[in-house]
């Protein structure tokens, strides 16, 4: 009798291990938008609003310039000018607009790429912090250009993984 | 016998909100290890970030540099610090990742160059703190020079005109430019605040 017990106490310890270990072995694959998680990081909205400030301040010197060289224009044609001071310095004024013009382009662009390495610096350590966390084994990036054709909508983390890096980002949640 | 067990929950609730006070020894002491809950940590692409509050009261304390201080002489050091708030800032590698941006920084001559004019000029601009709604900037910054025993840059940084420092929730914002990792937030709950022991004389 007793031997019998041992025997069926064994075979359900020898079961459930298995079992336990079948499934720590099961691979997590998850994903996660990255349109979606790039724009609804905290981090993306904040220096995107920075930058779209400091674009807007930047297009209205440029503006100003270019109001500037329109009227000087309008008042040598109406008024006949064509003194060698007037004309150089139209050439001038006409000079600094295509150069500031230039160099804002120029600095917008540096500013837009300054920020997407910061942005997706912290993306990539927050999103691997999460996989770890929630001891996935790929997390996927889909970005609807092909490198996920199809996915079940249950391995859809984006909504979950927004939340955390947010959450991190503004250090609400330690690691 | 019911009349007791209430008198016990009563009084263990009572203890439980009771603050803890520490002489000032063992206050700072206290403040320094890990178990106050005014370190925090983050890590951005294999580099250490780590920030750690010195309130007012520490800031007081410290300053005296004495076991034996009177309440009076402590009271006096905390009336010119109590709108002051102090970090410990600390950047390093995470050792395990192999990267040592921070090692390479500090032991290759142009790179720490670099650092330094940066550290001397603009990193200053780099931290605020926004206390409730107020956002404080930076009043002072000073750098620890490094070495190849510690290979870490070590800042102390300084706020100063804050006002009901317990009563708010407190994030340090750290625009990292040295790393190029952006702007981190380092986040003091008002609870973590108001949990730290007084001092008793």
């Amino acid at each position: 009798m007793v031997k019998n017990f041992a025997i069926v106490l064994s075979l359900i310890i020898g079961v459930s291990a298995l079992v336990i270990s079948l499934t720590n072995m099961q691979t997590k694959l998850v994903f996660v938008d990255m349109n979606a998680l790039y724009s609804e990081f905290a981090l993306s909205k904040e220096l995107n609003k920075n930058l779209e400030t400091v674009i807007k301040s930047r297009k209205k010197i440029v503006d100003s310039l270019y109001n500037v060289l329109q009227d000087k224009t309008f008042e040598m044609k109406t008024k006949n000018i064509t003194s060698k001071e007037a004309i150089e310095y139209m050439a001038k004024l006409e000079q600094e607009f295509y150069y500031k013009e230039q160099d804002f382009e120029k600095q917008n662009q540096e500013s837009n790429r300054e920020y997407n390495i910061k942005i997706w610096n912290q993306l990539n350590q927050y999103v691997e912090d999460y996989g770890k966390e929630n001891k996935c084994t790929f997390v996927y990036g889909a970005n609807g250009q092909g490198s996920i054709m199809f996915a079940d909508e249950k391995n859809n983390h984006t909504k979950l993984i927004i939340q955390y890096v947010n959450d991190r980002y503004n250090g609400i949640i330690k690691k | 016998m019911k009349i007791y067990f209430y008198i016990f929950i009563f009084i263990q609730l009572l203890a439980c909100k009771s603050k803890v006070s520490l002489p000032p020894d063992q206050f700072i002491n206290y403040i320094n290890s890990n178990e106050s809950n005014l370190k925090e940590e983050k890590e951005m692409a294999s580099v250490l970030f780590i920030a750690k509050m010195l309130t007012p009261e520490y800031l007081a304390a410290k300053a005296l540099r004495e076991s034996n201080v009177s309440k009076e002489e402590y009271n006096e050091q905390l009336a010119y610090y109590k709108d002051k708030i102090n970090f410990n800032f600390i950047i390093r590698d995470n050792q395990g990742k192999g990267q040592n941006k921070v090692i390479n920084m500090l032991s290759k001559d142009e790179q720490y160059a670099s650092y330094l004019g940066y550290a001397n000029t603009k990193l200053k601009d780099d931290f605020k703190l926004i206390v409730g709604a107020d956002t404080i900037y930076c009043a002072m910054v000073h750098m620890e020079a490094a070495n190849s025993v510690s290979p870490s840059i070590r800042i102390t940084i300084g706020f100063k005109g804050i006002k009901s420092i317990q009563e708010n929730d407190i994030t340090l914002i750290y625009e990292d430019n040295l790393f190029n990792n952006g702007p981190m937030k380092f986040y003091f709950s008002n609870g973590t605040l108001k949990n730290i022991p007084s001092i008793n004389f």
